[in-house]
């Protein structure tokens, strides 16, 4: 009796396998999805007035098999909130094949039911733009109600700024320059990451500038699928030092019908400190330049570390500021043209 | 009556409209920059005083420029330019010859970046240093010049040189070439090396910059030449 009970399990899920496997359905989502109305995600009997936006595939054994579906639409406003069910659908019976979106009650695929949670379906409505995550869910039965196949799709609408996001460094937080670990939220449907980081010029510049700006420090460097690392490990253009701040940004990659799109989330802007107080580069190649006027005090200040690279500001005779590299590519210069410098002079404070 | 107020008038005319462009009180020519520390002598018997920009300098007019400094004159008759380089004295006459006028800088030492405006076939121009007389009508240069011999470094155009003590020995050189005269009145000419065509590039830079760097404790500043 045991025997054939293992028997009849095993020869059950072969069954169930074997129907999985002859009979599948695909939701594959395409074109634009920013330009769906999302009030219109509650079917109201069709979306025949909605661009399309996703299609059925329906494989079936045999071909043209009688099924109907049900279906499930979910909404969730940020990455952190749950799904809430905007609305779910049965259609009637119907002969297997491929289908789009505004198909679905516009032929001879009709709603038997649809059921819709009006408040929610308003609150989506009233924001109008795609915002948000949207899931949708398909199931195929067979007419005898026997699932064949089911598939899940989310659309993630590139705006949800708020639902992606950094989670360290804290915005203005010094760091130690040599463990500068960054970590961010998932993002749902994210395929990969990038990073990018520069130096922040001056206060009056702003982080998009800053992240704009040439020669960045970390230039979209691709982290994969990790949502953690540490940017001072990381393969940099160019140097960076106790000091200075750096503004970061990550990049979600998503696979939208084949084409990647790239998310930003908001960059945030830390502070580099050395906690083995190093003298930074830039401070004592002004050391070097100005030795013969600047007072010891000030040179001891600079050496042990005391004065900091954000405590000095640097501008030329129009109040233009001047970057740290740009001094320091000025006074490189001069070393070895002693001959232009004009006058050199410390007025104390 | 009549006839004799219109010959006044157009003698007059004539006299406004020939005459040559010789400056009111005799102004020689104007200092249009100043960098660091320069001083000025406004003519022969004028007090040292320090330079302004916008200073008139008259016949006789002296400019010493000391370290790291430099003045740029603009001459009024016209609008010729001198930079004079870092220690430096030059003297400036100018005379009226005849119909022409006469201008003579004479550099006792130091380095003057020139260019001459073409003069008229009455006027005359000439550099004097403590070994040669340069006689130029329209050019541009470098002039370099101590007690005991002037390098003469000639752009564009053309230069008359002789020896201060012995007029006999003299040359005339065009522009690409450097001439070198001493005391005793020996010429050496010849084109310009790679170090001569940077020495005029640098005499060429007159504009600066300034950056201040302020930190808690006080305000380093740095002057410098640019192109």
């Amino acid at each position: 009796m045991k025997r054939f009970s293992t028997l009849f399990f095993i020869l059950s899920i072969f069954i169930c396998f074997n129907l999985k496997a002859q009979n599948s359905i695909q939701l594959i989502t395409i074109g634009d999805i920013s330009s769906i109305d999302l009030g219109a995600i509650y079917i109201a009997n069709s979306l025949s007035g909605q661009p399309r936006f996703f299609q059925l595939v329906m494989n079936t054994q045999p071909i043209g098999r009688k099924v109907f579906l049900k279906g499930k639409i979910e909404w969730k406003e940020n990455l952190s909130s749950g799904f809430k069910e905007v609305a779910n659908f049965t259609t009637n019976i119907f002969n297997a094949r491929n289908i789009f979106s505004d198909e679905l009650g516009n032929s001879d695929i009709k709603f038997t039911n649809v059921d819709g949670d009006k408040d929610l379906i308003k609150q989506i409505a009233e924001i109008g733009k795609p915002k948000g995550v949207i899931g949708i869910t398909v199931q195929m039965f067979s007419e005898r109600n026997e699932i064949l196949d089911d598939d899940y799709q989310e659309l993630i609408f590139l705006n949800p700024t708020s639902t992606f996001y950094i989670t360290q460094p804290n915005n203005n937080e010094e760091i130690d320059i040599g463990n500068v670990i960054c970590s961010w939220t998932s993002l749902s449907g994210a395929i990969g990451y990038k990073i990018k980081a520069n130096i922040l010029e001056n206060e009056s510049q702003s982080l998009d500038d800053a992240l704009n700006s040439s020669n960045p420090i970390i230039d979209n460097y691709d982290v994969g699928n990790e949502t953690i690392v540490n940017l001072s490990k990381i393969s940099k253009n160019r140097e960076w030092f106790d000091g200075q701040k750096v503004v970061v940004v990550v990049i979600a990659l998503i696979n939208e019908s084949g084409v990647v799109k790239e998310l930003k989330c908001e960059p945030i802007i830390f502070k580099l400190k050395s906690l083995n107080q190093t003298v930074n580069i830039y401070l004592q190649s002004i050391v070097n330049f100005f030795s013969s006027i600047i007072p010891n005090d000030l040179i001891n200040k600079i050496n042990s570390g005391e004065l900091k690279l954000d405590q000095i500001e640097i501008r030329d005779e129009n109040g233009s500021i001047i970057s740290y590299e740009e001094l320091s590519q000025i006074l490189n210069m001069l070393e070895a043209r002693k001959d232009l410098i004009i006058n050199t002079s410390f007025q104390p404070k | 009556m009549k006839k004799y107020l219109i010959i006044v008038f157009l003698l007059s005319l004539s006299n406004f409209l020939f005459a040559k462009n010789f400056p009111s009180n005799n102004q020689v020519a104007i200092v249009k920059k100043i960098v660091k520390e320069v001083q000025v002598k406004k003519a022969s018997d004028s007090e040292i005083e320090s330079a302004k920009i916008g200073y008139s300098l008259l016949d006789g007019g002296q400019v010493i420029t000391k370290a790291k400094s430099l003045a740029l004159l603009v001459l009024t008759k016209d609008k010729s330019l001198l930079t004079i380089r870092e220690n430096s004295i030059l003297n400036i006459y100018q005379r009226k010859v005849g119909n022409g006028i006469n201008t003579s800088t004479n550099i006792d030492k130091g380095t003057v970046l020139f260019k001459v405006e073409k003069q008229s076939a009455d006027d005359g121009f000439e550099f004097v240093t403590p070994s040669a007389v340069a006689s130029i009508r329209g050019t541009s240069g470098v002039i370099d010049a101590d007690s005991i011999q002037t390098n003469i470094y000639l752009e564009e155009g053309e230069i008359f040189v002789q020896s201060k003590d012995d007029p006999s020995k003299n040359v005339t050189i065009n522009g690409g070439n450097k001439l070198t005269i001493d005391n005793e009145g020996n010429i050496e000419v010849q084109e310009f090396t790679d170090e001569d065509k940077k020495k005029i590039d640098d005499t060429k830079k007159i504009n600066t910059k300034k950056i201040y760097i302020t930190t808690p404790y006080g305000i380093l500043e740095i002057e410098y030449l640019i192109e």
